[in-house]
């Protein structure tokens, strides 16, 4: 056999924004039909480094050969002449246009007057669809269908436009379990029809499924790039960290206690099928489902900000009436949301501001006046307690901060008010490997004093990891418990299928 | 050194128009005829009292990224009521109890309309340029079609002395200066010191933060509307008294000034920046520049051009500003 | 994220009454005003509807595109006196155009050239502020909506300029019917088109769904965006100066509020106010021609003209409320 065809060579790329330098020289070589897995904590720069590909960002220096020739990436448009295909994280389709609308959005075949020739569109986006066994018409809108059969379509697009590289960034996200067993299915069939592919994902069990070789991003420059026999998954993570990780999950010798902090009886909203559920004092509960189970939908409902159809929500016995996320606050209850940036910070604000937020209904003077000295007070205090770094809590905005200091502000505004409730959707979403461990220590600590923690997670590791008793949601509904000693990867799969 | 630079820096960074607002008033001095006499700064500052009052009102609507257009209807239809109250009602001739009635009607004027606007935003979710807009038509078309129907013209007249005070008439001139600025510091108050203040920034900046963070965002949207609408109501009062009548078409051409006073001032339509000071500054401004025009004969025309080019150029420079503040933290985190 | 998500049937009540609900009023305020009236149902009434709905129609097909990509243009009223009064100036006061041009149809083409272009050159400004700039687009248009005003005035000498040489197009009929409703049906038509089967009209729809993914798909978002106000000030411009032309002068408060009467259109036919959501037919004349049958038959009933301003501020609220209670459902 003879040496494998070069699909993407990548030679000494730079790129620094604002004087500070994001990508140091990176090399890096693809391979026709090649499945090479793109791993790195959030900053690495793996974004920056498709960005530049997809001519989204222009590079500083560097040279990038597709099949041996030069390519210089200068619009979205340049990749896409070059056969660069990129799936991205968010679908990339128009929920108000047809199918075959989307599929020939960047290139129309037009009559007289730009006037588009509906029929070929229609005609030619059948054939994909036939061929993909998509159970789509070309004429359906797009806001109609499921987010599998989206990502489909974008793939099946991308290979109408002949793309040979494609670029799969964390494509996995908001797919459910058989969505995802599909999508690998069809990488596999693009890998056997000599397509060449970057995938980039923080699931690194995925990783090695599925790639050929892995490569490891870290600030700015490669640090690995081999095989992916050649490497375990305790030694690539030492990688991405840059050190030994002696421990993933600290140690804790708590107890649970016996008293009921929260309970939650028979709720039922829109995708909740009655879920009833008691949180013990000291105890971390971990809920694990599939996406689209009713879980986030469920902690949202407890927490007041989604409609309940019936049921009710006991915090030590005493049952909370008029349910807001005001009332659960004063109940001692704290909610952490899975989208830091669209919902768990004031990123143009200072740090400060982004601390007291929570805290200032329980430091107010007369006419509800903020008791400024009380504030400051506050904010150091949770500033050292937490370790975040900041220089100016009154002048820096939170925005300027590295993601795990701006999610130690999310836990800090609520640690402010002492609650004895926490609900976590996805507390580690988007943090990097080195800061998880700080924050499972913080989760940790809270539950060492008496607090209950109710733990969402996509993360089956990271709840067998900290969690005292994991519930599974299927459909709306419990589908099991775990103890402690039942835990198994197995277990809580069969349950969530 | 530094120090100064500092705060030179903080001034250009929160209030770029108070430096603007300086030199155009020493020009102004200088170069304007009439100006620097007693009786036009007198005038100067009963005309910064005709648009403080009610454009700190709107500021609240402004930082929470939404706007109000219906404050001029608002004006006028206080305007006209407390009108009919004070001048054609049966308790006419008692000015003792016509007056606390007149504008206790017209303060309910701005409650109802204010709650209406609140409702329609925070509840039915619609734009709030677009609910303020309805509103605005239906209340100054009511405003009129009452006013005709009362009296057969477009003005009410006849109001009771004691209530003319109010509008700042021959000695009383700082009356009127002195309500605006103690709404203005009211406003001030209630938006840099209280917890309802800090509510108002947090919504402006990220909604869906501020209500997972315990804020009744609901409730404090239709505070917010209610609040713009009462002080509209409020300087419907001082504007009724001034005119010695109650006039349907008060609101007409206000709200350009009104909006000018908040935006050149230097609160960000984007939502989540400025405040009450800001608007101070604005409302001493935009009164300086329609005093200055009219002493140079300029027709009011250009003055509407002029208010327009500058609530562009202020928008322009915020944005600019917000772009050198993120560069420098950038800059200075490396 | 959203915050609040509700049951399906609400927005299937809700979807329903906003499509259907459209129809109803019309039917229902029909019967009311011809009952009122004997002279309501008659063909020269319906004619004159359709006459007063085709300037501000025009217009309305303009403020559609600019609404499908999220925009909203509040200086189209002001655009139609500012172009009214300089084309008025130039015949009447400035004399640069002689009324003797006006005897072949080069008058008229000069005439509607010039508003056009200045129509577009009003669109450009709000456009490359609003995408350039990525100020709120009422903020803008507001602005630009008061320096146009103010230029306009000093043009028209606070006075109310002549356009009676423009009546030939604006009140002329070919085979008996309205010139104007034949501009207007061309207008639907051919917009109809450009927005449901152009390139344009598909990029504008995917800008306004989402305009990040229509950044990385290729499309040029700020040149396409500003295309959308140029359309919308030329078709302003267009509208306006028949409007000024049935009229026969610019009179001082001409063209205020039209803005809202054409975003009115919009939304009664379907478009949103939140961008990717247009119909132009049969929606935009829709929603015209019913605001224009209610201003027209409140004239039969012998309304009181100061309730028109508060009728017409019902119908907006009316139609955005429920353009916003069905948003809700549409993003979900």
């Amino acid at each position: 056999m003879s040496e494998p065809k070069v699909a993407l060579k990548i030679n000494g790329i730079e790129k620094s924004f604002f004087g500070i330098p994001v990508l140091h020289g990176i090399n890096l070589s693809l391979n026709e039909g090649e499945v090479l897995g793109l791993v790195g904590e959030n900053g690495a720069g793996k974004s920056t480094l498709m960005n530049v590909i997809g001519g989204v960002h222009l590079k500083d220096a560097g040279t990038i050969e597709v099949f041996g020739n030069p390519y210089e990436p200068v619009s979205p448009k340049s990749a896409m002449n070059e056969g660069i295909a990129f799936i991205h994280q968010e679908l990339n389709l128009f929920s108000n246009l047809t199918v075959a609308e989307n599929m020939f959005l960047e290139n129309f075949p037009t009559g007289i007057g730009k006037v588009i020739d509906y029929k070929k569109i229609n005609q030619k986006a059948q054939e994909t669809i036939t061929q993909y066994n998509l159970p789509v018409k070309p004429t359906t809108v797009v806001g109609t269908v499921s987010t599998g059969i989206c990502q489909m379509i974008e793939i099946a697009k991308s290979q109408m436009g002949n793309a040979r590289i494609m670029i799969f960034d964390e494509p996995t996200t908001s797919l459910s379990h058989s969505e995802k067993e599909k999508l690998f299915q069809t990488i596999r069939e693009l890998q056997k029809k000599r397509i060449s592919i970057i995938y980039i994902s923080h699931i690194l069990e995925d990783v090695f499924k599925l790639c050929d070789s892995i490569a490891v991003l870290r600030d700015g420059r490669i640090v690995y790039d081999d095989k992916a026999e050649n490497i375990t998954q305790e030694k690539l993570i030492t990688h991405m960290v840059g050190r030994e990780i002696g421990q993933l999950y600290p140690l804790s010798d708590k107890s649970v206690g016996d008293e009921v902090l929260l309970a939650a009886n028979n709720i039922i909203s829109e995708k909740v099928k009655n879920i009833s559920i008691a949180l013990h004092q000291s105890e971390i509960l971990g809920m694990y489902g599939l996406i689209g189970s009713g879980r986030t939908e469920f902690v949202r409902t407890v927490y007041g900000l989604d409609s309940m159809s019936s049921g009710e929500i006991m915090v030590r016995g005493e049952k909370i009436t008029n349910l807001s996320p005001e009332t659960c606050i004063q109940h001692g209850i704290a909610f952490v949301t899975e989208d830091r940036h669209g919902a768990g910070l004031l990123l143009s604000k200072p740090v400060a501001d982004n601390l007291s937020l929570v805290k200032l209904r329980n430091i107010l003077k007369r006419f509800k006046v903020v008791d400024r000295k009380k504030e400051t007070e506050t904010v150091k205090d949770l500033i050292s307690k937490l370790n975040i770094k900041v220089t100016d809590p009154k002048a820096q905005t939170a925005d300027s901060l590295s993601g795990g200091n701006q999610q130690k502000i999310v836990f800090g505004k609520w640690i402010a008010v002492e609650p004895d409730i926490f609900i976590l959707d996805e507390p580690t979403r988007g943090v990097d490997v080195g800061a998880k461990f700080e924050i499972y220590s913080i989760i940790m600590k809270m539950a060492e004093q008496g607090a209950s923690i109710l733990m969402i997670s996509s993360e089956m590791e990271e709840l067998m990891g900290i969690c005292d008793r994991i519930l599974v949601i299927k459909d709306g509904a419990i589908s099991g418990e775990l103890k402690k000693k039942d835990f198994s990867q197995e277990a809580v799969i069969k349950l969530a299928l | 050194m530094n120090k100064i630079k500092e705060k030179a820096r903080r001034i250009l960074v929160d209030t770029p128009i108070l430096p603007v607002l300086i030199l155009y008033f020493i020009a102004s001095v200088f170069v304007v005829p009439n100006f620097a006499t007693v009786y036009n700064i007198k005038n100067l500052f009963l005309q910064v009292s005709d648009v403080l009052v009610v454009a700190c009102g709107l500021t609240f609507v402004v930082l929470n990224g939404g706007i109000d257009f219906s404050v001029t209807a608002t004006l006028t239809l206080g305007s006209i009521i407390g009108s009919y109250i004070m001048a054609m009602s049966p308790i006419k001739h008692m000015p003792g109890l016509s007056i606390p009635a007149a504008i206790l009607a017209m303060l309910g004027v701005g409650l109802i309309i204010g709650l209406v606007n609140g409702f329609a935003v925070a509840r039915l979710k619609m734009p709030s340029f677009i609910a303020t807009t309805a509103t605005n038509l239906c209340f100054s078309g009511l405003a009129v079609l009452l006013c005709m129907q009362l009296t057969g013209k477009s003005s009410i007249y006849g109001l009771p002395k004691a209530f003319i005070i109010l509008g700042g008439s021959g000695k009383y001139f700082v009356v009127p200066i002195i309500l605006s600025a103690l709404c203005c510091l009211f406003c001030y108050l209630l938006l840099a010191k209280t917890k309802f203040g800090r509510e108002v920034y947090a919504i402006g900046v990220n909604n869906v933060c501020a209500e997972v963070s315990g804020v009744n965002v609901k409730k404090v949207t239709v505070l917010i509307m209610v609040l713009s609408s009462i002080f509209a109501a409020i300087e419907g009062i001082l504007l009724t008294a001034r005119n010695e009548a109650g006039v349907s078409s008060l609101g007409d051409k206000m709200f350009t000034p009104i909006i000018a006073c908040v935006i050149v001032g230097g609160t960000s339509t984007s939502g989540g920046f400025g405040g009450i000071r800001q608007t101070l500054y604005g409302a001493l401004f935009i009164a300086l520049i329609n005093n200055t025009l009219n002493l140079l004969q300029v027709e009011w025309n250009w003055l509407m051009l002029v208010q327009g080019v500058l609530i562009l150029l202020a928008t322009l420079a915020g944005i600019a500003v917000k772009k050198s503040r993120k560069l420098n933290v950038i800059g200075g985190g490396a | 994220m959203e915050l609040t998500k509700k049951i399906n049937y609400r927005d299937n009540i809700v979807s329903l009454v906003s499509k259907a609900g459209v129809y109803i009023v019309f039917a229902v305020l029909i019967i009311w005003f011809s009952s009122a009236n004997k002279r309501f149902l008659t063909i020269d009434n319906l004619l004159l509807i359709l006459r007063q709905a085709a300037p501000i129609g025009i217009a309305a097909i303009g403020m559609t595109f600019v609404m499908v990509t999220g925009g909203i243009d509040i200086s189209l009223g002001r655009n139609m006196f500012f172009v009214s009064a300089i084309v008025s100036y130039m015949v009447g006061r400035g004399g640069m155009l002689p009324l003797s041009l006006f005897d072949t149809p080069v008058g008229y083409l000069l005439v509607i050239l010039i508003s056009v272009v200045l129509g577009c050159l009003i669109g450009w400004i709000n456009g490359e502020l609003t995408a350039r700039f990525h100020i709120l687009p009422f903020i803008v248009t507001l602005s630009v909506g008061c320096i146009l005003r103010g230029i306009g005035l000093w043009f028209t000498a606070s006075a109310t300029p002549s356009m009676v040489f423009f009546s030939p197009i604006a009140n002329g009929r070919v085979f008996g019917i309205p010139v104007v409703i034949i501009l207007f049906a061309v207008a639907l038509i051919i917009f109809d088109i450009v927005l449901k089967k152009t390139v344009f009209g598909r990029q504008i729809m995917a800008i306004g769904n989402a305009p990040n993914a229509a950044l990385k798909a290729g499309i040029n978002v700020r040149r396409t965006v500003v295309l959308t106000y140029m359309l919308c000030g030329a078709l302003a411009a267009f509208g306006g100066i028949l409007s000024a032309g049935q009229i026969g002068g610019v009179a001082l408060s001409f063209g205020e509020g039209n803005e809202f009467t054409a975003i009115s259109a919009a939304v009664i036919g379907g478009t949103s106010l939140f961008g990717g959501k247009a119909r132009i037919i049969p929606g935009t004349i829709v929603g015209i021609v019913l605001i224009t049958t209610i201003m027209n038959g409140l004239a039969m009933i012998n309304a009181s003209p100061y309730v028109y301003t508060i009728v017409r501020g019902l119908i907006i609220f009316a139609a955005v409320m429920l353009d916003s209670m069905h948003f809700k459902g549409y993003t979900k």
